[in-house]
């Protein structure tokens, strides 16, 4: 890694051996075995893997959720060690406060920050406008369906230009068409507002589709199995699931897992 | 670019659930006159004494004969039913404040609470005559007794009953524990306290009732055990009837005000 590099290409989030070991009554269970790995300021890092390989373990760490049992966490220089006020993150469950509108849900991080101002307010309704939900501002959650109260968990995420956009398995729970949907509106969105995004999926095709770099896990106690650079240029069609390239590199990725006895037949 | 929008028009539901409040008012009151036609016939076909069981019109007739008398007791029995409550009200959900945000205060005031709710309250009703004396004050503070408990249990409930990851939501944009309290799990606490308040309300002016059964010379707690003694079962009736009347006016009350504050809340939107 050249420590020299700077400007863009300066890595914005760099994880030196982190690891997790949790501490129970019948022994210690290992959730992550040291993992090291960096991404650049504006890019998108997917991490893939099955279901309890300690990606969202990895996220909580980030998050500053749960401290890591080793390792370290470097964001934009600096090491963390509780919560990131400069974060926005997103979860599986869009987490959404039923008893405000769509607009006041997405105030909240501007009012805990003492921002309320009408510039915030301006750039709240400029993002749900791009999200596809500006006409919904004074909706309440429970009026809205599943993928559109994510699409307002992510214009919450994002209203402080946050410095990283955490998604911890954001779409799972949608529709795979409404899914399809939120990957291009989120892709678009994201090389828009230029934010340094860290995703969390166990869709190969999600991560290889908005991604510039994958990095593939094993199962419990998760690993890096590798790290793949995605060069195709963005913003990338839907289509573009069925080129050779992207079809070689979710190839490539499933041939991982299989070998790890994960997808084997 | 389209989003998915929700189709279903806001009139068709308004005006469903106009035919719907008819159905779910009409079916209650129609039971309720059923039940008093079936009372007042048995009462006349089988020629039971008044002293036993009066038949409702007979209650009734006592209700317009003893009217100002009845109202200005009932008056009597609202006041501490109300101040008593709102009392309750207040301690309650500051205690569980208090509870639900320190561990310390809550290993400390949890014995206490179960204590006072398992102390079968009727028995220390006369001890009330004893240590605060005879009027009002004592029916008041029997009151904040009777139904301080369920608010605060409730109230309890509902401010730990905040989603985990929410609260790591909310923390990670900075908030301190005041905010997390004041703006994520107090609202989130709403449908319980308004459970709590629900039931209290209903619950005051039971306790009002005792309280004057033992410490006062006024209220419909006098009224009945004057009425029982002189063996007027039909006024005795017409009292039960009147701090029956203002439970369930109490219980819509509040259930009036829940629905203005919280409809937000799956239990506010129709869907039973």
């Amino acid at each position: 890694m050249n420590s020299l590099s700077i400007g863009d290409t300066r890595p914005v989030v760099e994880l030196f051996g982190v690891q997790k070991t949790y501490v129970t009554d019948t022994g210690n269970v290992r959730a992550l075995d040291p993992v090291s790995f960096g991404f650049e300021k504006g890019a998108i890092l997917s991490v893939v893997g099955p279901s309890g390989c300690g990606k969202s373990t990895l996220l909580r760490i980030l998050a500053g959720i749960d401290p890591a049992s080793g390792g370290r966490v470097v964001i934009d220089g600096r090491a963390i060690t509780g919560p990131v006020p400069d974060m926005g993150i997103v979860f599986q469950r869009d987490l959404l406060l039923d008893w405000r509108n769509v607009i006041d849900n997405v105030m909240l991080p501007a009012e805990l920050a003492r921002r309320n101002d009408g510039e915030m307010r301006a750039r709240a309704i400029g993002l749900l406008t791009e999200l596809g939900v500006g006409d919904f501002l004074n909706r309440f959650p429970y009026e809205l369906s599943g993928g559109m109260r994510q699409r307002v968990a992510i214009a919450r995420a994002l209203l402080l230009k946050p410095s990283l956009l955490l998604l911890d398995e954001p779409f799972s729970a949608l529709d795979a068409m409404t899914r399809d949907q939120m990957n291009v509106i989120l892709q678009r969105l994201q090389q828009h507002e230029q934010v340094s995004t860290l995703l969390i999926t166990h869709s190969i095709a999600e991560a290889v589709y908005l991604s510039d770099r994958v990095v593939v896990m094993s199962a419990r106690p998760g690993r890096v199995l590798d790290v793949i650079d995605i060069e195709m240029p963005k913003p990338r069609p839907l289509s573009i699931r069925e080129e050779p390239e992207f079809t070689a590199i979710a190839r490539r990725i499933r041939v991982l897992f299989e070998k790890e006895g994960v997808l084997a037949a | 670019m389209s989003a998915i929008i929700d189709t279903s028009s806001g009139l068709s539901i308004a005006a469903r659930r106009r035919r719907k409040m008819l159905r779910n008012a009409g079916l209650p009151i129609a039971s309720a006159l059923v039940g008093l036609i079936l009372w007042e016939l048995l009462v006349r076909t089988l020629e039971v004494p008044t002293y036993l069981l009066p038949a409702p019109t007979a209650i009734v007739e006592a209700l317009i004969a003893r009217w100002s008398f009845l109202m200005t007791n009932l008056g009597y029995t609202a006041l501490s039913a109300v101040s008593g409550f709102t009392m309750a009200l207040v301690l309650g959900v500051v205690l569980g404040i208090a509870i639900a945000a320190s561990p310390l205060v809550d290993r400390i005031v949890y014995p206490w609470l179960v204590i006072s709710h398992a102390v079968p309250k009727v028995v220390v009703a006369p001890l009330l005559l004893v240590w605060i004396g005879f009027g009002i004050k004592s029916g008041i503070i029997f009151v904040v007794f009777f139904t301080f408990f369920t608010i605060v249990v409730n109230t309890v409930m509902g401010l730990k009953s905040a989603d985990p990851d929410l609260l790591h939501l909310v923390r990670s944009m900075g908030a301190g524990p005041m905010k997390v309290m004041w703006k994520i799990k107090l609202p989130n606490a709403l449908p319980n306290i308004f459970t709590g308040i629900k039931l209290g309300a209903t619950l005051a002016p039971v306790g009002a009732v005792i309280g004057e059964f033992v410490a006062s010379n006024r209220g419909l707690g006098y009224v009945l055990i004057q009425a029982v003694g002189s063996m007027s079962i039909d006024l005795a009736f017409a009292a039960v009837f009147l701090v029956s009347a203002f439970g369930i006016a109490a219980w819509y009350t509040a259930e009036l005000i829940e629905k203005k504050c919280i409809p937000w809340h799956a239990s506010q939107r129709g869907q039973h």
